[in-house]
């Protein structure tokens, strides 16, 4: 896979192209304003309805990653509402406009809670049922709807004294609207909050051990992309001035996703090419009559084919390519505040695991196991290869729930809590996979971590104009996060293309600006050299010695001898030994388990040769 | 190893380089294996080895250079192709069939009519007690040194003469790697050459023949195995520059 | 109608269905990719099961095999436009690519055929059994007979063969597939083929008692969808339990209330299981190990 460094994150277009697409735009604005014909400027406009429901449409499918097939939805919800209002009751544009945005968003409120947590195909058929139902309501509820046939008779745009009566004020209105939507969508995705998205989309995993509360994430993303769908709905009611159930069905999501996929599926500057592109090639290809559909399939089959990001995306790599932007330099240090309050500090645990079980259909992954932390300590976790290490660090971070058992930390039940509230107790973790938005630089990927401490949000970043303090915030003390495992000269580097050493301190960095007092560490040693080994032990001792607690699962004795202070063994699930490294590594019941009897002689006696 | 079955080549890889993404991760590798021994190719991570697997497989294709195995030159072919010319492939991460049972796994791996498959059982399950004694359990349901030992079987079905065996070692307790490497030699004597890639170099360097060390992509070293366990070169190397 | 009699023409279709979901979870566990095309074979069976009667005069006994053949080879050329090119991409895309080429398709059908409805040709005869008061159609019986058939051969191959174990291997870790001698991308394009093959002999049975448009399939390709996520995602059984499940739902709640009210109670059906078992009757998922 090749890297491409994403510096502007989101729907903000690479710095290369902006003033071609600009250009472009500005054309496209006065041919439309000056030039076109009745005719073209109903197209042009159709392109601004398509473009404002594209733009939606990314919030959920580009941005979240969610496949859903609810937008032809909410557009057709948006249309009825406005038709129904409008044509049946001569509402005004005031009253029916914000209703055929607010109605699609709470019917994606009222379905979002069951379906939001479902995986990837199955919020995708959930999407498409509810979809299916609502064109069967519409079709069968004909006194309101006129059934089949529709609703004729949709009045114009008219509010206040104003009444949009031709074509070209029209055009300009539906554009306008598109602008706004642009803005909206352009403070969305471009700061801290943003770039959450990239991890989201990695794993939901990581960015929840992070605090991030992904599945209000993928909520926002979706009642977003409700409130644009339902717009660009209302706004197609007032210009083919006429309703019906095709509005809802399948067709359109199809146009919908194929804008999606041929503009750009994150690029705003993409829904606007793809929906302008594809009205044209639909009217162009009318023209063919019988095959249509053949050919504008066709078509975008091959550009699907060809440009993978999309057409925005494909020119923006080939800027990428033949004119590389220069790396930037990174933004001034803020160091982290690690220094955990000892002033409280008293001898009660910091973690406290009472009985925990846990089984996996038939196999048992942990069996009562109790162990407690105390602030400020840095503990090894070791066992042999399924003892259960990693799945006790999951339980800690919430990922797993215990079957049985409870646990603890500063005197706060975290027993079953979601990831991202155990997260902003105060807990971090690696994983034994490295989970990195490769697409990012190593600095915003640790700035990521940033993301609990700033507050950052969805309705903070619409309504902060400007650059994103949050963000540059964030940045400056991910500095400090890589200056503690020596990486800020590699952090404005796109994570993608830095070596597995590297990335493995990206990750703990990650994890470390969210200023734990409790960082769980699993198997950083793993793939390390034995210098890389070395340093990153140091490294973490360094971090300890300002107060974090550490638990460090690992294989590796000799990285956790000259790190812990204690061991815990686990051996099929349970504690077999806890004590100073010494004592658990002569201990029987560990050697027989984990080191096999020839072994231990080998081990320790290297150990103490090194020490000595 | 008689003198005879030294001097025929099995694997040749000549001048190869390769990137994986935009990291160029070999250059110039020259390196072979010839019948009847076992090579350590060892090197910290990010050396290469993988990559190097990688590319003798088929996963990648080598920017310049020849790979030549028995004789073929094999770097247009597919991965299936070489796996029935004679190359098994025992990844990093074991990789074993997940859904399958032990007994699938390998049973898939062979290439041949039912006669052999049985026979090759046999031999694995002579090899692998461990794996005879759960043969019907999942891929997903064994522990990670079953699934290595797994992995090493189902590539020894399709009675290859090179076997590929990309970090054994790594994710393992002490024991098992005894365990699995210790395998080597009775490996090597049925008639399969093996090319370990490997971090842990005592071990490596303890079953294996020969060995080269990779250094960010060159091989900067190579050698009998007992020259090299003092060499200085293999101490930077392995400590990282 | 009885309730009995309901539940035997429900199965008489729920037979075809399975045969349709069955296809489209071979495609998914092979690929991980949704074949939003499925339906659209089922139409293509049925047309050139109607192509070939009225073309050439075939005995009936091999109209099947030549629907299956025909089909397969179309199954094999989606694989080849619509899969491989997008290979390495997310699973999203290639849901578009197959729904793309089943527009195409559907295209094909309305110049090839017309926009109105036709029907197929009956395979053991027109005409009704009766026994014990109750009546199932020959074709039905026909229908319920082959799938049976070939649900039964699928097992076998699948779970007994070396080339089913091979199929079950490329669906789990295609490289590593290749990386034991298995030629997996032959067996995709196979995998393709059988998937819409099995479409295609479900459209040639249910060709006679329903018709065959070019957007037929649509409806279809959902109900694939619908029946392997109650099923349980990548369940072979459960996707053909899936179909008759809700084959018979629908046969029953349409004659006793009306097809529209069947569609959106089995939505919403849909919906209550996601709440509540949201992987299906019988999860595959393989679990990972502590």
């Amino acid at each position: 896979m090749k890297y491409s460094p994403v510096t502007r994150a989101g729907g903000v277009l690479a710095k290369g192209i902006r003033l071609p697409v600009a250009f472009g735009a500005l054309a496209l604005a006065a041919y439309g304003v000056f030039f076109a014909d009745p005719y073209d400027l109903r197209i042009l406009t159709v392109c601004g309805v398509f473009a404002l429901l594209v733009i939606g449409f990314q919030f959920i499918f580009g941005h979240a990653g969610a496949v859903s097939l609810a937008q032809a939805t909410f557009f057709g919800l948006g249309a009825y509402v406005t038709g129904v209002l409008g044509a049946t009751y001569d509402f005004g544009f005031l009253l029916t406009f914000p209703l055929s945005c607010l109605i699609p968003a709470l019917l994606a409120l009222i379905i979002a809670v069951p379906v939001l947590k479902l995986e990837e195909h199955y919020f995708a058929l959930a999407t498409l049922g509810i979809g299916l139902v609502v064109v069967l309501v519409a079709v069968q509820w004909q006194e309101i709807t006129g059934g089949t046939n529709g609703l004729p008779g949709v009045p114009s745009v008219r509010f206040f004294d104003l009444e949009i009566r031709d074509r070209r004020e029209l055009f300009i209105f539906v554009w306008l609207l598109v602008v706004l939507g642009a803005f909206v969508a352009y403070q969305v995705t471009r700061g801290l909050y943003g770039r959450v998205f990239y991890l989201v989309r990695e794993s939901h995993a990581a960015a929840s051990c992070l605090g991030i509360d992904v599945s209000a994430l993928r909520f926002g993303a979706f009642i977003l992309s409700a409130i644009y769908g339902g717009a660009a709905g209302a706004l197609m009611a007032h210009v083919i001035r006429v309703v019906s159930p095709e509005n809802l069905e399948l067709p359109v999501m199809v146009t919908c996703l194929t804008m999606t996929v041929i503009g750009g599926r994150r690029r705003i500057a993409g829904a606007i090419v793809g929906a302008i592109l594809i009205t044209y090639l639909r009217e162009s290809f009318r023209i063919l009559e019988n095959t249509t559909l053949m050919a504008y399939g066709a078509v975008t089959l091959v550009v699907l084919i060809a440009a993978p990001y999309g057409l925005i995306g494909a020119i923006e790599r080939l800027r990428a390519r033949f004119l590389p932007e220069p790396i930037e330099a990174p933004p001034p240090m803020q160091p982290l505040n690690l220094a955990v309050d000892t002033e409280h500090r008293d001898h009660r645990p910091l973690l406290d695991i009472d009985n925990v079980s846990k089984s996996f259909g038939g196999v048992r992954a942990l069996e009562g196991v109790s162990l407690k932390l105390g602030r400020g300590e840095v503990v090894g976790l070791i066992g042999p290869n399924g003892s259960g290490k990693t799945t006790l660090v999951n339980i800690i971070s919430g990922l797993y729930e215990p079957d049985r058992g409870q646990l603890s930390f500063n005197d706060t039940a975290i027993t079953r809590r979601p990831p991202h509230v155990i997260s902003r107790l105060g807990v971090a973790r690696t994983f034994q996979h490295i989970n990195l938005a490769d697409e990012l630089t190593a600095l915003d990927n640790i700035a990521l971590g940033r993301t609990t401490r700033e507050r950052a949000s969805l309705w903070r970043s619409i309504l902060t104009l400007g650059l994103d303090p949050r963000l540059q915030r964030a940045r400056c003390t991910a500095v400090g996060a890589a200056e503690l495992l020596g990486i800020a000269d590699l952090a404005m580097s796109p994570c993608g293309a830095l070596p597995y050493g590297t990335r493995r301190r990206v990750e703990v960095a990650r994890a470390l600006a969210t200023e734990p007092e409790l960082l769980l560490l699993d198997e950083p040693a793993a793939g390390l050299n034995e210098e890389e080994q070395r340093d990153l032990a140091q490294r973490v001792r360094r971090i300890a010695d300002h107060g974090v607690t550490v638990l460090v699962i690992e294989h590796n004795l000799v990285f956790l001898r000259s790190l812990a202070e204690r061991l815990i063994c686990l051996d099929h699930g349970q504690v077999i030994a806890s004590g100073h490294p010494e004592e658990v590594q002569r201990n029987s019941a560990v050697i027989e388990a984990y080191l096999g009897r020839e072994e231990a002689a080998d081990e320790i006696l290297a150990i103490e040769e090194r020490a000595s | 190893m008689s003198p005879r079955d030294q001097n025929k080549t099995l694997l040749s890889i000549d001048h190869i380089s390769a990137s994986y993404g935009r990291v160029v991760a070999l250059r110039d590798v020259s390196l072979t294996v010839f019948e009847g021994e076992a090579v350590a190719l060892i090197g910290a991570n990010g050396a290469g080895k993988s990559t190097l697997f990688k590319t003798i497989i088929g996963f990648l294709q080598p920017l310049g250079g020849e790979l030549s195995f028995r004789g073929r030159a094999v770097a247009a072919l597919p991965p299936e192709k070489r796996v029935q010319l004679g190359i098994g492939y025992a990844p990093e991460g074991r990789r074993v069939f997940p859904g399958l049972s032990v007994r699938e796994n390998l049973e898939v791996a062979s290439l041949g009519r039912r006669a052999q498959r049985e026979e090759l059982l046999g031999q694995v399950f002579e090899m692998f007690p461990q794996l005879a004694e759960r043969q019907a359990a999942r891929g997903w349901q064994l522990s990670g040194g079953q699934q290595q030992m797994l992995a090493i079987g189902r590539a020894l079905m399709s009675a290859p003469k090179l076997l590929l065996l990309d970090e054994p070692s790594l994710g393992l307790a002490p024991k098992l790697v005894e365990e699995v490497l210790g395998r080597i030699p009775s490996i090597v004597a049925r008639g399969t050459s093996v090319l370990l890639a490997e971090q842990n170099v005592t071990k490596a360097l303890r079953y294996c023949n020969r060995a080269y060390v990779l250094e960010v992509g060159k091989v900067v070293l190579s050698g009998a195995a007992a020259e090299l366990r003092s060499a200085e070169a293999v101490r930077r190397a392995y400590l990282g520059g | 109608m009885t309730f009995i009699q309901l539940v035997l023409s429900g199965l008489a279709l729920g037979a075809a269905y399975a045969l349709v979901a069955l296809g489209f979870v071979f495609i998914v566990n092979a690929t991980g990719a949704v074949n939003f095309a499925q339906g659209d074979f089922v139409m293509a069976g049925g047309y050139t099961a109607i192509f070939l009667t009225s073309t050439f005069s075939i005995p009936m006994v091999l109209l099947l095999p030549l629907v299956a053949v025909i089909t397969f080879v179309m199954g094999v050329f989606l694989a080849l436009i619509a899969y491989f090119p997008l290979m390495r991409r997310p699973p999203a895309t290639v849901f578009i690519s197959t729904l793309l080429c089943g527009m195409i398709l559907q295209n094909l059908f309305l110049i090839g055929f017309g926009p109105q409805a036709k029907s197929g040709p009956a395979l053991l005869g027109t005409g009704m059994l009766r026994f014990e008061g109750l009546e199932i159609s020959r074709q039905s019986l026909a229908t319920i007979v082959v799938a049976a058939a070939l649900i039964g051969l699928q097992y076998l191959i699948f779970a007994r063969t070396q080339i089913g174990r091979r199929l079950r291997a490329t669906a789990e870790d295609r490289d590593m597939a290749e990386a034991v001698g298995i030629p997996a991308k032959k067996l995709i394009a196979v995998t393709f083929g059988i998937g819409a093959s099995l479409a295609g002999i479900a459209g040639a049975l249910l060709a006679n008692q329903y018709f065959v448009s070019p957007t037929g399939g649509i409806p279809l390709s959902v109900f694939a969808y619908i029946a392997v996520v109650i099923g349980g995602w990548g369940s072979l059984a459960g996707a053909v339990l899936g179909s008759m499940l809700i084959s018979i739902f629908q046969v029953i709640v349409s004659a006793y209330v009306s097809y529209a009210v069947a569609t959106g109670a089995l939505y919403a059906a849909v919906l209550l299981i996601f709440l509540v078992r949201p992987q299906g009757i019988f999860s595959e998922r393989v679990q990972r190990r502590a």
